[in-house]
């Protein structure tokens, strides 16, 4: 018996083994993974039309995720044009209003002032709310005031749209939006450019809508705070920086563009990107680099005392048709909020650095020096006087 | 002989193949465990499922009286899950008409604190600092304090937030995992 003792012995482990193998591949083999890429949000206005001068209306946004989800809040914008309508009064219909960060019917005032309403709501279970693929489903119902025959849209879903969706592993995960969609009001259609003069006798022209090549193209000069000279590869040294613009008359804006920067030896980095726009407005203009806090631009060659200090209120960028010069160079993008983006300084930010201290993680190498590193925590902290993206 | 011994082997598999199954309904009845806790966490709005806990402390009550113009001092007590911490958010909601915010100052000498005083509530940002050499296991630490001076008289309540606008409660740890804490609130009332 004791010379049967090893195979015994085997023979016990391998069994124990193979039960624990087989039963969690029964019971956990199919468990689902975490869904934290690639899911969307596809926003909707139920109805999407209506024809009226004056006295009120209603719209519902709906919503429909991609795949099935769990989530636990959601923040979006809704715009409008506050010369043409104005807000009445709305209802959250999935979860309640974030108090004292979601826009209520008591910020009527302030909605109808800023021409946009903040949708900031939350499910206040700790298992959150399923929402299905399969189905739309009611957020909010928002009611208007006509004012005017003109037409006008309403639109929601834009960029910084998102969900909170709680994964398996019980973290959160930001769902961004599918795409803006607009509520047109006596006819009115997605963001569209003027009409073009037309000569009397000519040819009818219709307004073109937005997407593909716009009408104004940005050419424009940055500088990203910790970068003073040319990065040293080709591969460091290229920028994808979001760029929007909002018209300051409408207060509508368009949705992110995507613009390749690289830099020159001084450490300016130029790209550019086009908008369909009204070029008769003035704009302000939204710049957000991977490793950088939004700023806020509202004139056409800013400058600041000190880096980062730069701060305005009211649009002031004029653009044409055709190229347009912006030579930005003259304030700092400050560092901070790090891939994945959620558009404030976190302790993931500074942890992200910290942690991969001497690695060449491209997440965390701020100053495009090839390394993840202490200049890079440095930056990060030195630029903790803005916390969030400038709005 | 040989027909023994099959069936000792059969005896040893059939015995290995019940323990087996015995670790396994162990191991799946701790972690259904740790799942229904999570789920049925009782919450005060925006908090999220939890791993961990931040937790508001005032001298071991959760509820004070003080007078007008007295300085308010509230603990931050912090647990970790067992992990490492080498970060954390926090957002404190309160009323910034009747409290006046003075300081946030860090318990722990590795942790800076960055504080941010927004409209109706304070976003605290803490990172750790690059010459620690220390981990920062948190059980039931005390890592801050938070001090708040009283503008008038009432019933007040300081309440931590998973969530407001892009700010946010959490810990991050040395894998750069981000915890959302079981949260807590407090109840002042001033004189």
């Amino acid at each position: 018996m004791r010379k049967e003792l090893p195979k015994i012995i085997t023979i016990f482990f391998i069994t124990v083994g193979v039960v624990l193998l087989g039963l969690n591949f029964i019971f956990f083999g199919q468990a689902p993974k975490s869904k934290a890429a690639g899911e969307t949000i596809s926003y909707v206005f139920d109805p999407s039309a209506v024809n009226q001068t004056s006295g009120d209306f209603t719209t519902s946004v709906k919503i429909k995720p991609s795949v099935d989800m769990t989530i636990r809040g959601y923040q979006f914008e809704i715009a409008f044009d506050k010369t043409k309508i104005q807000f009445k009064n709305i209802q959250y219909k999935t979860g309640t209003v974030s108090a004292g960060v979601g826009d209520d019917d008591s910020k009527a005032s302030i909605i109808n002032q800023n021409g946009k309403i903040k949708v900031v709501g939350e499910i206040q279970s700790a298992t959150g709310q399923i929402i299905l693929a399969s189905q739309n489903t009611e957020v909010v119902i928002v009611s208007f005031t006509a004012n005017s025959s003109q037409s006008s849209s309403v639109t929601t879903g834009a960029t910084d749209a998102k969900f909170f969706m709680i994964k398996a592993d019980y973290s959160l995960f930001e769902v961004p939006s599918a795409g803006q969609v607009s509520f047109s009001v006596n006819g009115g259609g997605p963001t569209l450019t003027p009409a073009p003069t037309v000569t009397p006798g000519g040819p009818t022209l219709t307004p073109t809508p937005t997407g593909g090549t716009g009408n104004a193209n940005l050419i424009m000069k940055l500088k990203f705070q910790g970068i003073i000279k040319k990065p040293a590869t080709d591969a460091l040294n290229k920028l994808s920086v979001k760029v929007k613009l909002l018209n300051g008359t409408t207060g509508q804006e368009t949705a992110y563009q995507t613009a390749e920067f690289t830099a020159d030896n001084q450490g300016i980095w130029s790209g550019n990107t086009s908008f369909n726009i009204d070029v008769n407005a003035k704009y302000i203009l939204y710049v957000k680099g991977p490793y950088h806090i939004q700023k806020k631009i509202c004139d056409t060659g800013p400058t600041e005392t000190a880096g980062g200090t730069y701060r305005c209120t009211k649009g002031n960028i004029a653009l044409k048709n055709g190229d347009n010069d912006l030579n930005l160079s003259g304030i700092v993008l400050l560092s901070g909020d790090l891939p994945d983006q959620d558009g404030s300084v976190t302790a993931y930010d500074t942890s992200l650095i910290y942690n991969n201290l001497g690695k060449d993680n491209d997440k965390c190498d701020v100053n495009r020096d090839g390394r993840c590193d202490t200049q890079d925590f440095s930056l990060v902290i030195a630029a903790l006087s803005v916390k969030n993206d400038e709005l | 002989m040989e027909k023994n011994k099959v069936f000792v082997y059969l005896l040893i598999i059939f015995f290995a193949a019940f323990v087996g199954t015995g670790i396994f309904l162990v191991v799946n009845n701790k972690k259904t465990t740790i799942n229904e806790q999570a789920a049925s966490t009782s919450i005060i709005p925006t908090t999220e499922p939890t791993q961990g806990s931040l937790n508001l402390k005032l001298f071991g009550n959760e509820k004070i009286s003080l007078l007008t113009g007295q300085e308010l001092s509230i603990d931050l007590i912090a647990d970790s899950n067992e992990k490492n911490i080498v970060g954390y958010d926090l957002v404190l909601s309160y009323d910034p008409s009747s409290f006046d915010f003075v300081k946030a100052t860090s318990d722990l000498v590795d942790f800076k604190i960055y504080s941010y005083k927004k409209d109706s509530y304070l976003s605290l940002l803490a990172t750790k600092i690059l010459q620690s050499q220390t981990t920062s296991v948190f059980a039931q630490t005390k890592i801050a304090s938070l001090v708040f001076k009283p503008l008038k008289a009432g019933k007040f309540i300081f309440s931590l937030k998973s969530l407001i606008g892009k700010d946010r409660t959490d810990l991050v740890t040395d894998k750069t995992e981000v915890l959302n804490p079981k949260l807590n609130e407090l109840e002042i009332e001033v004189f």
